[in-house]
């Protein structure tokens, strides 16, 4: 036992501070602790409420004629105000040159779209089958006199399916990268991989001269519908185009991302621009649909 | 049980010298190695990797086989090293040569370790010669759009003719769907479609 009486007053005096200070510093590192177990728990909470949020969506679009006597693209978007609800679909047919009834069977195929919206986000496969008998339809109709390409997106609850049929493009820019989609139904596909398979490289797949024609497109019968099997996960940021070939011969996807600024409208406007600006004696016809998705749109 | 495909091309190079060991059972093992080191400093590890391999089956611990591979083979050297369940996946990565995984539709690096898996999970492994011209973007679109492995190859080895014409490097890669039964007889029922070829018209 320590008799503190015995003890000279100055080193008593110290020894109280020195405990003041030690308490103190239990203290303050018990409220530290405090402090940041509170943060921590309130950070993660937001995170997942900020990760749950679903991203607002700015739509723009344009639909061009180009240098072509007729305008064969066709297009559709869902109502903005079901987003929340329904989602966003987004798609265009561009009715195939060199044959007839492009602009007829176009029109057909987005106002089917139209007509079976809403779609159920879950059901990708019923939604393919549906366009596959769409194909089967005007396969009757038109006896592969007429056809059309086809690309379609469906956003909900910050997901992406994607459907196409031919070679139309569904290009995804994300931090400063774009990438297509969807795999193109043209010919070079098929040469590229027999070629492959033969161990050779691609050249000789690329000068074709029926490389561009498609292999498979609406208005054949029982089409290959492409689609995702699984929904592609979006983030803020992310812009996705829905266009038609007038858009990507005129302005390849990788140099895209250049134009892309944080409006639809402005975006669409840039693009609409570069292309008018090519001044190219054939330009086919153009229709480009911009959804960009972010956290905070005011 | 786990659909594969491979992919094993020489680019425009004069030589292959990449390699996929496969061994295909109930467990799936896999060994991709990419070559370019070797054929820089003119020696030969194939070998070396094959008898290694060749035990990888039996090997019952993989952190012991994994071990193995980092004791015998040069530090220098690229590959992975696969083992695959239809509930799980354990990966040993050195150097370049590396795995993706598309799952909940993101896809990510495999790190080096075992993850769990489950139907449908997609898997891809490659030298990086073969991911030099990709996006992750592409691979996951590539995919979540394939019917089969097969498709898979198809559609990036497409982006990659896009870029090179396939006149690069050595192009080796393995394509992965795990796959529960019923799943697998679904994908692989033969269709009635008919492809268009341009002389058609």
């Amino acid at each position: 036992m320590i008799d503190f009486g015995s003890l000279p007053k100055s080193l008593l005096i110290v020894l109280i501070i020195v405990g003041v200070l030690i308490l103190s510093a239990l203290v303050a590192f018990v409220w530290f602790v405090l402090v940041c177990i509170i943060h921590l728990h309130f950070q993660n909470k937001n995170n997942d409420d900020d990760a749950n949020m679903n991203l607002s969506a700015d739509i723009a679009y344009f639909y061009e004629k180009g240098k072509r006597e007729r305008q064969e693209d066709s297009y559709f978007v869902s109502p903005l105000e079901q987003y929340n609800e329904h989602g966003i679909i987004a798609c265009i047919s561009d009715g195939m040159g060199g044959l007839s009834y492009g602009d007829e069977i176009s029109k057909q195929i987005t106002d089917f779209v139209a007509s079976k919206y809403p779609y159920d986000f879950l059901k990708r496969e019923e939604t393919a089958d549906e366009i596959q008998k769409l194909s089967n339809e005007i396969f009757e109709k038109y006896n592969r006199k007429g056809g059309a390409t086809f690309a379609m997106v469906h956003i909900f609850e910050n997901q992406l399916n994607v459907f196409s049929v031919g070679d139309s493009d569904i290009i995804l820019i994300r931090e400063g990268r774009s990438t297509i989609l969807n795999p193109k139904q043209n010919y070079i596909s098929v040469l590229i991989a027999d070629l492959v398979r033969q161990g050779k490289t691609a050249h000789e797949a690329y000068v074709n001269k029926r490389a561009r024609a498609l292999v498979d497109y609406m208005g054949n019968s029982n089409p290959k519908v492409n689609f995702t099997h699984y929904p592609i996960k979006l983030f803020d940021g992310d812009t996705i185009i829905v266009c038609s070939d007038g858009v990507t011969d005129a302005l390849p996807y990788y140099q895209m991302p250049r134009y892309v600024t944080y409006d639809a409208s402005q975006t669409a406007s840039n693009y609409k621009a570069i292309i008018r600006s090519k001044s190219i004696p054939r330009q086919d016809n153009y229709t480009g649909i911009f959804i960009q998705l972010s956290r905070n749109r005011f | 049980m786990i659909e594969t495909y491979s992919l094993s091309h020489k680019g425009g190079q004069e030589k292959y010298v990449d390699d996929v060991l496969m061994k295909v059972g109930k467990v799936l093992s896999l060994c991709v190695i990419d070559g370019s080191v070797f054929l820089a400093e003119n020696i030969g590890y194939s070998e070396v990797f094959q008898r290694l391999f060749s035990i990888s089956e039996k090997a019952e611990d993989f952190s012991q086989l994994c071990e193995r591979f980092e004791n015998e083979i040069p530090k220098n050297t690229d590959f992975i090293l696969l083992r695959a369940t239809d509930d799980e996946l354990f990966v040993h990565r050195h150097g370049k040569t590396r795995a993706y995984i598309v799952k909940n539709g993101e896809i990510k690096l495999l790190a080096n370790g075992v993850i769990g898996v489950e139907n449908d999970d997609r898997i891809i492994v490659g030298t990086d010669g073969f991911y030099d011209t990709l996006t992750r973007e592409g691979v996951l679109a590539d995919a979540l759009t394939a019917d089969s492995c097969e498709e898979w190859m198809d559609y990036v080895v497409h982006r990659i003719s896009d870029v090179n014409m396939l006149t690069e490097a050595n192009l080796t890669a393995v394509t992965l769907i795990v796959r529960s039964s019923d799943d697998f007889t679904k994908t692989y029922t033969p269709g009635k479609r008919r492809i268009i070829r341009p002389d058609d018209f």
